[in-house]
């Protein structure tokens, strides 16, 4: 009877590498509303970069423009962007449901909106009251900051480098456009190729139909990786969850008792030693640093092989490295202008850019109160706007958010993925 | 597909078949539970389209692992649409781990 066995023995093992490979493919699906998106890009880009070229040339030519024509220049962009995106949702309205990967390269190009519209409301409102068009001049850094965060997260998602050379052509850009703030034709022609190069061309590339996925085929070799790849995707993203969850408790109640200790200084006119106001302005970010570094040596050997624990994490990465490059602009133009007001506006940048990436994880994960986190953050971010000139209440509004907004929230995650 | 085997079939060189988890095993509800190792929560349309199941096939399927207590169905409105979400569960991670150990034990068989 040792031949039937055996028989029945290989024709288990051809099911089972059947299963794992179809499973694997399954699992590493990708993104299939691209083109969508890539279209949105290329109309987008270009409309703007035509924008920012025609001011351009009206700068170096001297032109004198009639009210119709400035109207229509301001106007146009936003008109055919608006219209286009109308069209799209209309064509695309009865799309069968989307997978995870198309979710969150969809959600990362959203947030980037999202981010944009409430720093709109931030930059237009502080340029207006204070009556500085400097400040205004800001606000497309602060875009091009955003766009490199849903770059990064389109590259943590689909694993190709040139998105990411994309997501740090924008940081670039953003820090650029700081160092030309007071060269308006150098600002207004860099802006214009970086939407053309930037924002046109990868759209474009998107929206070419793509190959499709690797079918998965069977294969005695590959059915040790696609086992190997289907046990870490059952604990790698509650493990994600926790080490995530930590650094934002970490942070929110290291950043949470700066702004405190600040606000319990100014509401009560405290007067402090030098080295007191050293402690407080430096330790949170030495300790957040030192805690930050320890847990990526800790979970160093940590897969990544889901595209959505890979969205969540670019997400809150690139949140961290648009801060930078934003940190470096407007560091920049507040020292040069000397101006602590600019500097002010850096903590409602954070807290845009934080509402972006809760929104990603809450279109990824489907969890209403992560989407409650990031509305948090977004009115956080226009608030803090509202109060740029009454610092005291400032920072504690930024204080509680940081309790409330991140130190909670990272609690609630690190306990959820406890089961990692 | 049904995990049913002829009697003896599980005895060949130490893989033991009834170790795999009868509520999971078939490809539309392995599909389900690997594609909610990752995401976590799906709509049914998401899944239906993802793994191209009928409607039918797929709500009996959602419904065993409902029963096996491995996925939690949360049925809502979205306007006037009803929302039907399938949750992975703690116990539907457990489940599936097991079964990919149980698994291994054929896969790694020379």
């Amino acid at each position: 009877m040792e031949a039937p066995d055996l028989q029945k023995e290989d024709a288990q093992k051809d099911q089972a590498h059947g299963d794992l490979a179809f499973l694997k493919s399954l699992v590493s699906q990708g993104p299939k509303a691209q083109v969508t998106a890539g279209q949105v890009f290329a109309v987008a880009g270009a409309a703007y970069s035509a924008q920012c070229f025609l001011y351009w040339l009206q700068i170096m030519l001297g032109w004198q423009w009639p009210g119709w024509l400035q109207i229509a220049v301001a106007v146009a962009p936003i008109a055919v962007l608006v219209g286009f995106i109308g069209w799209v949702f209309w064509r695309d309205r009865n799309e069968a449901g989307q997978g995870v990967a198309t979710r969150a390269l969809n959600s990362a190009f959203g947030s980037a909106g999202l981010a944009n519209l409430a720093l709109c409301l931030v930059f237009g409102y502080v340029s207006a009251t204070q009556q500085n068009f400097l400040i205004w001049l800001l606000y497309p850094p602060v875009s091009c900051a955003a766009l490199g965060a849903c770059w990064y997260i389109a590259f943590m998602v689909r694993r190709k480098w040139w998105l990411l050379g994309v997501a740090f052509g924008w940081w670039g850009t953003a820090m650029a456009l700081g160092f030309l703030i007071r060269n308006m034709a150098g600002y207004l022609l860099l802006l214009s190729i970086a939407l053309l190069v930037l924002m046109v061309v990868p759209g474009l590339i998107m929206a070419r139909p793509g190959k499709a996925d690797d079918a998965g085929e069977p294969s005695a070799g590959g059915a040790h990786k696609d086992l190997a790849f289907l046990k870490a995707l059952v604990t790698e993203g509650p493990k994600a969850q926790r080490g995530a969850g930590q650094l934002f408790l970490i942070a929110g109640v290291l950043y949470g008792l700066q702004c405190f200790g600040f606000w319990v200084q100014m509401a009560f006119q405290l007067t402090w030693p030098t080295e007191a106001y050293v402690f407080i302005g430096f330790a949170p970010t030495v300790l957040f640093l030192a805690a930050m570094f320890w847990m990526m040596w800790r979970d160093r050997k940590d897969s990544m092989h889901g595209a959505a624990t890979r969205a969540i994490n670019g997400a809150f990465g690139s949140a961290g490295l648009a801060n930078l490059s934003m940190c470096v602009c407007l560091g920049y133009v507040s020292a040069s202008e000397k101006s602590q007001l600019i500097w002010l506006l850096y903590p409602a940048v954070v807290s845009a850019f934080q509402g972006a990436c809760w929104y990603v994880a809450f279109v990824v994960r489907r969890k209403l109160w992560l989407a409650a986190v990031s509305a948090g953050w977004f009115l956080t971010a226009v608030t803090m706007g509202f109060l740029i000139t009454d610092i005291g209440n400032y920072l504690f509004v930024f204080g509680i958010a940081m309790f409330a907004l991140m130190a909670a929230p990272g609690y609630v995650m690190s306990r959820t993925g406890r089961g990692g | 597909m049904s995990c049913r085997v002829p009697e003896g079939a599980d005895r060949v060189s130490g893989f033991d078949v009834n170790r795999l988890d009868d509520a999971i095993h078939g490809r539309l509800r392995l599909g389900i539970m690997a594609y909610l190792m990752d995401a976590e929560a799906a709509d049914f349309n998401e899944l239906k389209a993802l793994l191209d199941a009928t409607q039918g096939n797929l709500s009996v399927h959602l419904r065993k692992l409902e029963e096996a207590g491995y996925v939690e169905i949360v049925k809502s409105f979205q306007g006037r649409k009803p929302l039907t979400r399938a949750h992975i569960t703690t116990a539907g991670r457990a489940a599936f781990a097991g079964y990919l150990e149980a698994l291994s034990k054929l896969v790694e068989k020379r």
